[in-house]
């Protein structure tokens, strides 16, 4: 079983280096609801949260807006992007969804972005961005397995959208659902498996 | 003393309270993490009697932008009754009393988030009250505190609290309304970071020696860990799901 920590726990007596943890009287607190990995540095991951940008992450985003010079961007994030018109080539509309990758964030997490192509023919999904890796699963065996047993393709954006072509969506939909719910558990690919075994002969 | 006829007693020949309770007990506590699965984060709160439904959104953009803090996140914290919470109906536009809450757990809970991680965001906090005897702010502040920890926001700590007071010439933990309107009745929400006790919200109504008041911050010290602890158990309650149980 993972440990499971909440803001104020306290980690260890002495300070330490890691992430998702703050010191105080030379002691270390865990900053997130979060589960807690012990090695050379003391992680706390946390189980929520919005998508942090990181440059170069292939996200997939929704167009909210236009105006007469671009387009106002949702990616999930703390801010939304603004796509200027003259750099792209192809017109969208609100509700398109868009495959882009950031290109550069500052400081205050705002976000550049390239369009990389525009996403037809399917549908949008989302998970919490703290849960895409597992969404993912180890080599992607996770995402593999979903494509298995939906007959989808599936697109994961590192900033927790999906989209989905194809095949059987429904399942896709309540496979996250489980993954939502249940990510902080051990061996989710085998359960999902299994869990995804039981839904097809039903 | 000779007892008059139509006098108030708060305690008992038992010491025992007005609600069977003894003097430094409080009313049972229920929480529950991720209520509303369309807010980022959010919490519910039963307090004896007190009702309290917290929703958190962001960080998220400032709108009005010119509002936007540079360097910050802004907590916006709404703390509301609902008309059907107290005997009589209450108007639903928002009084000087809520105005007045919403602005110092605002700031309460801006002693834990770690808002210089956000600038130019706003982070929007929705507290309704639901059913409330006494001591609402507090409820509606562990709500709040809940709903920020379960939104993924990095903090330094759990907010909890408790109103302390003194009724019938003693001092009590966690008075209800009956308590709450006693003659010589003082009311004392604090609400503080239990890990080192620092004090993020406190108000007073009536009349304490200095004696007195130390007293109450030592039962509000000790009830904080207590509370904590609830607290702690709350948001680790929706994590331990079995996969085998669900589905």
């Amino acid at each position: 079983m993972k440990t499971i920590v909440v803001p104020g726990d306290l980690i260890s007596d002495k300070p330490e280096n890691g992430s998702g943890i703050y010191q105080k009287d030379n002691k270390t607190y865990s900053k997130y609801v979060g589960v807690l990995y012990k090695g050379e540095d003391t992680q706390v991951v946390p189980l929520h949260g919005k998508y942090t940008p990181r440059e170069g992450d292939m996200i997939i985003g929704l167009v909210v807006q236009e105006d007469m010079f671009g387009y106002i961007v949702d990616v999930k994030s703390y801010h939304m992007p603004y796509v200027h018109k003259r750099s792209i080539k192809t017109e969208f509309k609100p509700g398109d969804l868009i495959l882009c990758q950031v290109i550069s964030v500052n400081e205050i997490k705002y976000m550049i972005i390239d369009i990389q192509a525009k996403l037809e023919d399917g549908i949008l999904f989302g998970v919490s961005a703290k849960k895409v890796p597992r969404v993912i699963g180890k080599h992607r065996s996770m995402i593999n397995l979903l494509e298995k047993y939906s007959e989808s393709k599936i697109l994961v954006g590192a900033n927790g959208y999906l989209f989905v072509k194809g095949g059987k969506p429904n399942i896709v939909k309540d496979a996250l659902e489980v993954i939502s719910k249940y990510s902080q558990t051990e061996n989710l690919t085998e359960k999902m498996e299994g869990y995804l075994k039981k839904i097809k002969v039903e | 003393m000779s007892k008059k006829k139509d006098e108030v007693v708060y305690f008992d020949e038992k010491g025992k309270r007005f609600d069977g309770r003894s003097q430094f007990e409080i009313r049972p506590i229920t929480l529950k993490v991720g209520v509303i699965e369309r807010s980022d984060g959010s919490a519910y709160v039963e307090w004896g009697q007190n009702k309290a439904i917290a929703a958190v959104y962001g960080p998220r953009e400032m709108l009005p932008k010119h509002l936007a803090d540079a360097n910050k996140a802004t907590i916006r914290y709404y703390y509301r009754m609902a008309p059907f919470s107290v005997p009589d109906r209450k108007n639903p536009k928002p009084g000087r009393r809520e105005i007045e809450i919403s602005k110092v757990s605002g700031e309460a809970l801006s002693h834990s988030v770690d808002l210089e991680q956000y600038p130019n965001t706003a982070i929007d906090i929705f507290v309704t009250i639901f059913d409330s005897n006494a001591g609402t702010r507090i409820t509606a502040l562990l709500a709040a505190s809940l709903a920020l920890a379960d939104a993924g926001l990095p903090m330094k700590d759990l907010v909890s609290g408790i109103a302390v007071g003194k009724a019938g010439g003693k001092l009590i933990a966690d008075m209800n309304k009956h308590e709450e309107d006693a003659s010589d009745a003082v009311d004392l929400p604090i609400a503080m970071l239990p890990n080192n006790n620092d004090i993020v919200l406190l108000q007073m109504d009536g009349v304490l020696t200095e004696k007195e008041f130390y007293e109450c911050l030592d039962i509000a010290k000790k009830n904080c860990q207590e509370i904590r602890e609830l607290q702690v158990s709350a948001l680790k309650e929706k994590y331990s799901v079995d996969f085998n149980s669900g589905d």
